[in-house]
């Protein structure tokens, strides 16, 4: 049991106590103004019964009730049931009944309201024939009224009850991280739960359709409780249908060239996609109960609705995604194709070499066969040659390389906050990044963020690995510029430090870095292929290590 | 004696062939180049002392080396120690390996090559490639 039904469980207990001494001090105050049926001594012995049968009845709600209106009855007996002081006394359950709980309860509460008031009746004036009918009438049917109420809040609450049930198996569904791969499971719940509180095997099926983006009357099945190979769905318009109508019912379709004759159709929308639920069904549901149905599931079906949508929106960046790593994968087995061909193209030039090695040692007679031979693999060198430099010219050919970050897009300062504390912190996960000022009006940069990605996985690493115990990161908004710091401590010594920031920031080196260290070289090659201007230093009073880039801010 | 060629780039490699064959062999070799699978009569195969096969082939060739290799070695197991395997793959005995091809008796050759490597070959002598 969570709290919360615990703390609940005490206050309704709390209210429970108090009804009964309420009871009781009524109790005692119509015995002492009325003339009794006992002897006076007997009504506190009925009271004290009364609490203890209620002490030891504590978890027996029915019984319990029983024994309350038996109470009531003893207290009661002979005194005359119209007198108001009598009939307030008899109508205390129903005042207190707001604390109830438990379905079949609230339905015997007027039963017996109902039963005590008509006995008292009964027994007061001793026989129907001095049954004051006109009394009867004018107390009871106001009793009767409550109890048709009551039955009406009743199902009004276990409607909202199960309509809230639904969406927290729905929201609690979502929260586990298979529902992602299954969302479709969802279904099977829903079902289960209907089948729990509606009909019993009412539905066998749900299935999500959406229309079609280019033919509007084509439905495409989105997902649902069993695998569909084929649908038809005669009725062309039907999503135009749908949306005026809100709900379909029996409309004509064909699932696997079976035609489903009972059917309802509801739909629901996230952002700007439609979404239309088709629940198959067993049996037909009454018109007011068709209603109903879909005002309960209206709200499970939006949230269902919404989830779908974020799924397709996810989907969707997984296949750009995919599309930029198969462009980046076709460009690494093309270079890996151009070593295979530049692997035979060598072929000539093996063979030249090997036989300048024995230019010398031909013997005479062949020699002149040997000079054609060796004049024609030169020539076959030479050719070779050119393709090698040629198919090189192409792989080197920046145009072609989609690792390479020149194409610039318009990111907002906000969004490269967060990318620049998404990829810090997964590297320092209890280093906050210093802000100087938060901007007053969105702020943009113009960045390739594929590059800034890269850059900050680079350089974030080589913090995390030359650190000794500090490092920092900041980003600094001054006027039209966003500076952003990079700081951290290190154990190179002085030489080393110097040898980093001249090879990061001059050019005169760059074919030797090229080759001597790789990372170095990557992170200078993104930042000038993106045109950001960058310097690195060594801070003069803490000696640390200090990368800063400075992007243009355009609003 | 008689040589067969499965190279597609034969150009890559007739130098090779050409001065081995001259230096070494008196221009005494008879070198058949063939182009694709389907160009050889693999019936008669047995005939040459030596069969080079390029792994790649052309894409017109209806087999590639390997299943060139499987085939010629179906028709007569012996002819294993005449195979020689011309490829640009380091990786070669790994994938022969892994497609039950392997045998120390296919000898191997790693592209770019020379005439001497190829003279060695076809000498039965070992190759140092």
């Amino acid at each position: 049991m969570n709290l919360s039904k615990i703390a609940d469980l005490f206050f309704r207990r709390i209210n429970s106590i108090l009804f009964r001494l309420l009871i009781c001090v009524y109790s005692i105050f119509i015995v002492s103004i009325s003339n009794n049926f006992f002897p006076i001594w007997f009504y506190p012995i009925f009271i004290a019964i009364y609490l203890i049968s209620y002490s030891q009845l504590l978890k027996k709600h029915n019984v319990r009730l029983v024994v309350d209106f038996i109470f009531l009855g003893l207290i009661l007996l002979y005194k005359k049931p119209d007198d108001p002081l009598t009939f307030v006394f008899i109508l205390l359950p129903i005042i207190n009944s707001v604390n109830f709980s438990g379905e079949k309860k609230s339905k015997l509460l007027y039963l017996y309201t109902i039963g005590l008031y008509l006995l008292l009746h009964l027994i007061y004036f001793k026989c129907l024939v001095e049954f004051n009918f006109q009394n009867i009438a004018t107390l009871g049917v106001p009793i009767l009224c409550l109890w048709f109420i009551n039955l009406y809040t009743e199902q009004r609450i276990k409607f909202k009850n199960f309509k809230d049930t639904l969406t927290d198996l729905v929201d609690e569904y979502f929260l586990n991280p298979d529902s992602l791969i299954r969302p479709y499971k969802i279904y099977e719940q829903l079902i289960a739960a209907i089948h729990s509180e509606i009909k019993k095997d009412f539905i066998l099926d749900i299935y999500c359709f959406v229309p079609s983006k280019t033919l509007p009357n084509r439905l495409i099945l989105v997902n649902g409780s069993s695998f569909l190979w084929k649908y038809d769905f005669k009725n062309p318009d039907i999503g135009k249908d749908l949306i005026a109508k809100k709900m379909l019912v029996n409309e004509p379709i064909f699932f696997d060239n079976k035609n489903i004759e009972k059917s309802i159709m509801l739909c629901s929308k996230a952002e700007n996609q439609d979404y239309y639920f088709v629940f198959v069904t067993k049996s037909n549901l009454p018109l007011m109960r068709q209603v109903g149905f879909s005002r309960l599931l209206a709200p499970v079906l939006t949230r269902i609705s919404k989830i779908l949508y974020s799924d397709s929106i996810l989907q969707e960046i997984r296949n750009n995604t995919m599309l930029k790593l198969m462009e980046s994968l076709q460009y690494v087995q093309k270079a890996n194709k151009t070593m295979h061909f530049i692997r035979n193209r060598l072929g000539p030039f093996a063979n030249l070499l090997a036989m300048l090695d024995v230019l010398k040692t031909v013997p005479s007679d062949i020699i002149e066969p040997f000079h054609e031979l060796l004049s024609n693999e030169k020539e076959r060198t030479e050719n070779d040659l050119k393709k090698i430099i040629e198919r090189a010219n192409n792989m080197l050919d920046k145009g072609n390389n989609p690792l390479v970050y020149t194409s610039m897009t318009k990111l907002s300062i906000q969004k490269l906050f967060m990318t620049v504390r998404r990829i810090f912190n997964s590297q320092f996960p209890d280093i906050d990044i210093e802000l100087n000022n938060i901007p007053e009006e969105k702020l943009f940069v113009a960045i390739n963020e594929d590059g800034i990605e890269e850059f900050l996985s680079d350089w974030i690493s080589n913090m995390s690995k030359y650190k000794r115990t500090s490092v920092s990161c900041s980003f600094f908004i001054e006027g039209e510029k966003l500076k952003i710091y990079f700081r951290n401590d290190h154990n190179l010594n002085k030489e080393e430090s110097l040898k980093i920031i001249s090879d990061l920031i001059s050019n005169d080196r760059n074919e030797i870095i090229r080759r001597t260290t790789h990372g170095l070289f990557i992170i200078k090659t993104i930042l000038e292929e993106m045109g950001i201007p960058f310097e690195v230093r060594i801070s003069d009073y803490t000696e640390e290590l200090e990368f800063i880039l400075t992007l243009k801010i355009i609003k | 004696m008689k040589i067969a060629v499965f190279e597609n780039e034969y150009e890559s490699v007739r130098g090779a062939f050409e001065a081995s064959n001259l230096l070494d062999f008196s221009n005494n070799l008879k070198i058949d180049v063939y182009p694709s699978s389907q160009s050889a009569q693999l019936n008669e195969i047995s005939d040459y002392s030596v069969i080079f096969i390029d792994i790649d082939l052309s894409a017109k060739s209806q087999l590639d080396g390997f299943a060139l290799i499987q085939k010629i070695l179906s028709l007569n197991d012996t002819l294993k120690s005449k195979i020689v395997i011309l490829t640009g793959n380091n990786r070669i005995e790994e994938i022969l390996k892994e497609r039950g091809i392997y045998s120390s008796q296919i000898r191997i050759i790693i592209k770019p090559t020379n005439y001497l490597t190829i003279s060695n070959a076809i000498n039965g002598k070992s190759i140092d490639s």
